[in-house]
């Protein structure tokens, strides 16, 4: 991580410092990270912000914790490198362990790489809660997603009987 | 101590993944990696995510993430004269396949092919059948023809994605065994669910078909849309292409020599990263060509080159699938072997006797019944059960709102302009009265996009006004399918089959004017009204009156029931309010300028 301190630092002086340029992120509890803008560009979210020319200030982003924040730049940063050697084992062995969270933490990750439109997390994530869910029973599966069960018992019944080898 | 760690289990295994709302879109993206059986289980979740799994756009979306590399799939079937066996490629393993119907001995059956994991299946001679074996759905294709004695026929599957078509094509070849001669041809489509008949001048290497074509996943336009076969003559090797677009036979290659001679076990046809690919088995071995630039003879190139004894003590030594680009498929005199062609090495064997024929297959949601596709001529499913145009529905609920206080206005309204009119003509007065102050533009917009009654209605999907509306944040919503261009009709497909039905709805952007147009009107009406509340009051008091009219009768909802009528000169006329029966004499006084009854019964109230 370039940065993770609460006091701003200054992305004029922190782009004269360096040979790549740098973006400020700033999250939801105030906290700045100062990252490679080739890192931050992964983001479909920021790539708009920056061509829109906001880039030079501090990018808010506000749905987004320091904690969450920081998982993700660590994430991106991952992904610059992995795009430049195109090591597809290496790349997979590391999302893998990259995605063996919690589920609020996975929950959380979701939102950010949807909030912050960033495809390859998105597409992890994803993925991810698709595995977690895909042997469960409807009934874990309204828990999980915090779903009412609108559905009457007859009606129930009647997927039950017409899909009985998938309740097997 | 252990209770606990159950419990903890248990909570991890169920944790919610957050009280908070999760996007529509994310969870489409998440069930759409899901594998049908989980599906199919999951519909029983609740019933949003019953309706968005049968839901024909959220079944492309699963489709094409399961197709979305050219040769992703990891599952064949291989059919021997006993049984059908289900093959995972990644483990390599076998299980038993039951087919969809019953009491019918397996070597009657033929495995025709698969396309976006439906299945082809033919019986007999007459028979054919669309199964999707993971959701167990399989359809019986019409036999609309009659033709006696015994005849074979080839058929070929595929898809056509201009019109979104499941396509048979069938070649009947006659029962003269000294002769080959085709004798007839269709095609079927599954939309419409019927046979036409093909011109058997339209197929120029007629005699030359001896099996069912192969649906392939070729990248080169016309390749994509085409049923391939590889076609013999008495000196000639060709591949022959069926147009599933523009439904017609063509030829697309010859066999350069070196793929033509000295084949002893036939060719194969596969697709290699997107090409079309020739596997040539002869007794030593098996190459794999491939034609680099589709249609163009010059661009054959031997790609693989595969030696029978490299890989054991082997007598036969047949390919059956190329997968992932760099694996092959054969089967020997007993078994299938899964060999590594680049490493040149066996990866597994599985003991499968005599395969007659098999095909790749990749799990989706498509259905052999026309129920649950976009199509045209439409079973529409009854209003209100369903989720897109419920949600419609909804919006126009506050339009409802807004239309009735609109018709209250213009009751309250009548009424006052018949009161003002009675007073005045009581007194002897000119129409002195200004007229109310205008009211900024007039929002007509919703009436020009009034279209002829019967205007043709593109299919949803294309249309720009729904995509706009719900197909940018609910994808999976659009199942309501076309609009007309202005409100009031909706296509649908239907959830049981044959129920038709027309639903009644509007997009979103036609709601908008319309709410926009009303709320101008009311504005109008509100002006009008205070103008004439003030001069109301201003006679009143010149005249030294009391306030002695009743209150405006009022307006109830129920009698606002529009019903739009199809058919009439006005397509689309504006509601009709049926009027309360005192504003009904209210307004006949006023017209027939009898001031009598409206003054007794403003006295009547006073009193």
């Amino acid at each position: 991580m370039a940065s993770s301190s609460s006091s701003l630092p200054s992305p004029s002086s922190s782009s004269s410092s360096s040979s790549s340029k740098k973006l400020v992120l700033r999250s939801s509890d105030e906290k700045h990270f100062e990252v490679d803008e080739a890192v931050a560009l992964q983001s479909e979210m920021i790539k708009q912000m920056v061509e829109d020319g906001f880039g030079g200030d501090v990018i808010p982003l506000l749905n987004v914790s320091s904690n969450i924040l920081s998982k993700v730049i660590d994430y991106c940063k991952k992904h610059v490198d992995f795009d430049s050697k195109k090591k597809m084992d290496d790349r997979r062995r590391w999302d893998a362990e990259y995605i063996d969270v919690g589920v609020d933490e996975l929950y959380h990750l979701i939102m950010a790489a949807n909030y912050r439109n960033i495809k390859g997390l998105l597409d992890l994530t994803c993925q991810k809660v698709a595995d977690t869910i895909k042997g469960k029973k409807p009934k874990q599966i309204r828990i999980i997603f915090n779903i009412k069960n609108d559905v009457t018992p007859e009606g129930e019944q009647k997927i039950r009987k017409e899909h009985s080898w998938a309740f097997e | 101590m252990e209770e606990n760690t159950k419990r903890a289990k248990q909570e991890k295994c169920c944790a919610a993944l957050s009280p908070n709302f999760i996007p529509d879109e994310i969870i489409d993206d998440i069930l759409s990696r899901l594998p049908v059986e989980s599906l199919m289980r999951f519909k029983s979740v609740c019933k949003s995510w019953c309706d968005k799994i049968g839901d024909p756009h959220f079944i492309r979306m699963h489709l094409n993430r399961a197709t979305r590399e050219a040769s992703n799939y990891s599952h064949f079937f291989v059919k021997t004269s006993t049984t059908l066996h289900f093959v995972d490629l990644e483990s390599f393993r076998k299980a038993k396949l039951v087919l969809p119907f019953e009491k019918t001995s397996i070597k009657k059956v033929q495995l025709v092919d698969t396309c976006n994991g439906l299945v082809c299946l033919s019986l007999g001679s007459r028979l054919t059948y669309l199964w999707n074996p993971a959701t167990r759905d399989c359809r019986q294709l019409p036999i609309e023809f009659h033709r006696s004695g015994y005849y074979t026929p080839y058929l070929g599957f595929g898809y056509e994605p201009t019109s979104d078509e499941y396509k048979v094509v069938r070649l009947i070849y006659g029962s003269n065994y000294r002769k080959h001669e085709l004798i007839e041809s269709n095609l079927y489509t599954l939309g419409t669910n019927s046979w036409k008949k093909l011109e058997i001048g339209s197929h120029p290497y007629a005699s030359g078909f001896y099996g069912h074509g192969s649906w392939l996943q070729l990248s080169h336009a016309l390749g994509k849309r085409s049923i391939h076969w590889i076609i013999y003559g008495s000196d000639w090797t060709k591949i022959a292409a069926f147009d599933l677009k523009d439904e017609m036979f063509r030829e697309v290659s010859c066999l350069p020599r070196g793929m033509d001679d000295e084949i002893d076990w036939g060719h194969g046809l596969h697709a290699l990263e997107g090409c079309l690919a020739v596997a040539c088995n002869r007794r030593s071995g098996t190459d794999i060509w491939v034609m680099q630039d589709y249609g163009s003879e010059n661009s054959w190139t031997k790609m693989f080159s595969l030696t029978r004894s490299d890989f054991g003590d082997y007598k036969y030594f047949c390919n059956l699938e190329l997968w992932k680009n760099s694996h092959l498929v054969v089967h020997s005199e007993k078994s299938l072997l899964l060999i590594d062609i680049i490493n040149k090495r066996k990866i597994g064997e599985l003991r499968i006797n005599r395969p007659h024929s098999r095909t790749t297959y990749t799990e989706t949601l498509v259905s052999p019944r026309v129920a649950g596709r976009i199509n045209e001529g439409i079973e529409v499913e009854p209003m209100g059960t369903h989720n897109g145009v419920r949600e419609v529905f909804s919006e126009d609920q506050s339009v409802q709102e807004l239309e009735l206080q609109l018709r209250e206005m213009q009751s309250d309204m009548r009424w006052l302009r018949a009161m003002l009119q009675q007073l005045n003509q009581q007194m002897g007065l000119p129409d002195s009265f200004p007229p109310p102050p205008q009211v900024r533009v007039r929002v007509e917009a919703y009436v020009t996009e009034r279209v002829e009654l019967g205007t043709q209605v593109e299919l949803m999907g294309t249309h720009n006004a729904v995509r706009e509306v719900l197909g940018k944040e609910h994808p999976s919503q659009v199942m309501c399918l076309g609009f007309e261009p202005y409100p009031r009709h909706a296509f649908g497909t239907p959830r049981s089959g044959n129920s038709t039905a027309t639903i009644t709805a509007m997009s979103h952007s036609q709601l908008q004017q319309r709410f926009q147009g009303i709320k101008l009107q009311l504005q109008e009406l509100r002006s009008d009204m205070v103008w004439m509340r003030a001069m109301l009051q201003q006679l009143g008091q010149q005249m030294g009156l009391p306030d002695l009219f009743p209150p405006p009768p009022p307006v109830q909802s129920h009698e606002l029931v529009v019903t739009p009528v199809l058919g009439a000169d006005d397509p689309y006329p504006t509601p009709e309010v049926s009027l309360l029966d005192s504003e009904r004499q209210l307004s006949g006084t006023a017209s027939s300028q009898t001031p009598a009854r409206g003054n007794e019964k403003g006295k009547g109230k006073n009193n």
